[in-house]
């Protein structure tokens, strides 16, 4: 091993410092490797991951203008590596794949390049999709917003720090907004919830929807017309409307 | 200083729950401050009975788990003012409370209120043994079938193991006209077998049934059941009071009904 190594991945470089060297003498070895492989790597667009020595940004300019100078490929971005977050990898490591350590460095290394800002971006408006019923006693808790395809049964609970979409029957609790965002809301095709939560905010169905009504109901279940309904906060209160144009132009939601 | 009641059976389906309920009920409308406590960890029952499923917020587990206070969990009725439930977990099970954590809990409520009532679950396991912890007297429901009183004479044998004082029977769903044709064992069968104190016979009423579904126990009302119950609670201040002539009741509206069919 030298003093600086390079590994190439799929999309990217791997390059390794020795962490008991001085700057300077990294700084030419960088400068030798990347003018030996210039025919090599030709004139790709690649990320660059900093492995071994923690740098500062001065030194990460002068490692970019060795590149650019000694190479001719175009780096769109450095990241770089602390020892923390190699630990955390090597522990996974071991407690997965014990026998082929190295590509399983790559494969980790880029999930994490992949975990960048305009992904953390993408997460907060997308949704679960959570196929199939929640019978009683099943509760799911997520960090982003929840798609169900299918029934809440009562009993059974969905907690989400966005917003909820039951595209099914919504008869028992669903928390939106666990996490105080007052613009959660939650939305059913058939809206008769137990218990509807909204950051801090709680509503309970009326009592006299529970129990008689179950035969009547069942009687008129031609006759009624099921509209789909949405509740959200509305003046520091849950509110319940029907989930249509209104809603929808509404946009502090969208 | 209250009372720790636990209502238990064994056998699953002989009305514990329906029991619990009335029995709260009444002692509530005969000015009494009672809490019931559902012990079913995992398959709650108690809250449906009551018509306050949509209130739970939190639950036993939290309670003794730390995560809220007693005040919090607890849902006042909605008609009776002195009536309370603490209602049980859904997405756990019965390991998630130890005997310890429900004498601690009991023993706590107790100062609060005149009557703590404990809706056991079914069986003898994990379940049965948390609701027992803290009681200082027992209610074993039977229903006049052979199984249900097996099951109770087992229950009381862990009963008095365990050193619960006070141990008594209701009978629940009976049918005077079966007994009359001898299908049936009367409540004086079953307390020959299993030799406790008769607290009460609860004849079957569909009237139960249609309490059940509407979320408001019947205790104290015009009806058999609701009459029966409330008598077991007035036994359970102490009072003496005499056992419903089932048959006549049943007898008269028989008659009735009779009339109308014609």
């Amino acid at each position: 091993m030298g003093v600086v190594n390079l590994k190439g991945t799929s999309s990217g470089i791997i390059l390794e410092l020795d962490p008991k060297l001085p700057f300077d003498v990294l700084i030419t070895e960088i400068a030798n490797k990347f003018r030996e492989s210039r025919s090599f790597l030709g004139k790709a667009s690649m990320g660059i991951i900093v492995r071994g020595r923690t740098i500062i940004d001065e030194e990460e300019n002068e490692i970019l203008g060795a590149i650019n100078e000694n190479s001719d490929i175009n780096v769109t971005c450095v990241l770089r590596e602390d020892p923390e977050t190699d630990k955390i990898f090597a522990s996974y490591i071991k407690e997965e794949v014990p026998e082929v350590v190295e590509p399983a460095v790559t494969q980790e290394v880029q999930q994490e390049t992949s975990f960048d800002e305009e992904k953390l971006i993408e997460d907060k408006n997308s949704a679960i999709i959570h196929a199939g019923n929640l019978r009683s006693g099943q509760s799911i808790t997520y960090d982003k917003s929840v798609i169900i395809m299918g029934d809440v049964k009562p009993g059974a609970s969905v907690n989400s720090k966005g917003s909820i979409f039951v595209l099914g029957a919504l008869r028992g609790s669903a928390y939106a907004g666990t996490d105080g965002n007052e613009n959660a809301f939650v939305m059913a095709l058939e809206f008769n919830p137990l218990q509807v939560r909204i950051a801090n905010s709680i509503a309970i169905s009326p009592d006299s929807e529970t129990g008689p009504k179950l035969k009547v109901r069942r009687f008129r279940k031609t006759a009624t017309v099921k509209n789909t309904e949405v509740a959200y906060i509305l003046n520091g209160h849950i509110v319940k409307d029907i989930y249509g144009a209104a809603f929808l132009r509404d946009n502090r939601f969208i | 200083m209250g009372e720790v009641i636990v209502v238990t059976s064994g056998k699953g389906g002989v009305g514990k729950t329906t029991t619990t309920a009335n029995i709260g009920t009444g002692l509530a409308k005969l000015n009494k401050k009672v809490v019931l406590i559902d012990t079913d960890i995992g398959l709650r029952n108690l809250d449906v009975v009551m018509g306050l499923e949509n209130r739970i917020v939190y639950n036993l587990v939290d309670v003794v788990e730390g995560s809220c206070k007693v005040k919090q969990a607890m849902i006042r009725d909605k008609r009776f003012d002195t009536l309370f439930l603490l209602p049980a977990a859904q997405t756990k099970d019965k390991t998630s409370v130890t005997p310890d954590q429900m004498k601690k809990l009991a023993d706590d409520l107790k100062q609060e209120f005149d009557y703590v009532i404990m809706d056991c679950p079914a069986g003898i396991e994990q379940g049965f043994k948390n609701a027992i912890a803290g009681a200082e007297r027992a209610i074993v429901v039977t229903t006049p079938e052979v199984s249900a009183v097996r099951d109770a004479d087992r229950i009381i044998g862990l009963l008095e193991a365990n050193e619960i004082g006070k141990t008594q029977l209701i009978v629940n769903r009976l049918r005077p006209d079966m007994v009359k044709r001898g299908d049936m064992m009367s409540a004086e069968d079953v307390i020959d077998i299993l030799a406790v104190d008769l607290l009460g016979v609860v004849p079957d009423d569909e009237n139960i049934v249609i309490a059940t579904n509407n979320g408001e126990p019947l205790a104290g009302d015009s009806s058999l059941a609701g009459q029966a119950y409330m008598n077991i609670c007035r036994r359970i201040l102490g009072e003496t009071v005499p056992f419903l002539n089932l048959e006549d009741k049943k007898g008269l509206f028989a008659a009735i009904a009779s009339v109308f069919r014609k």
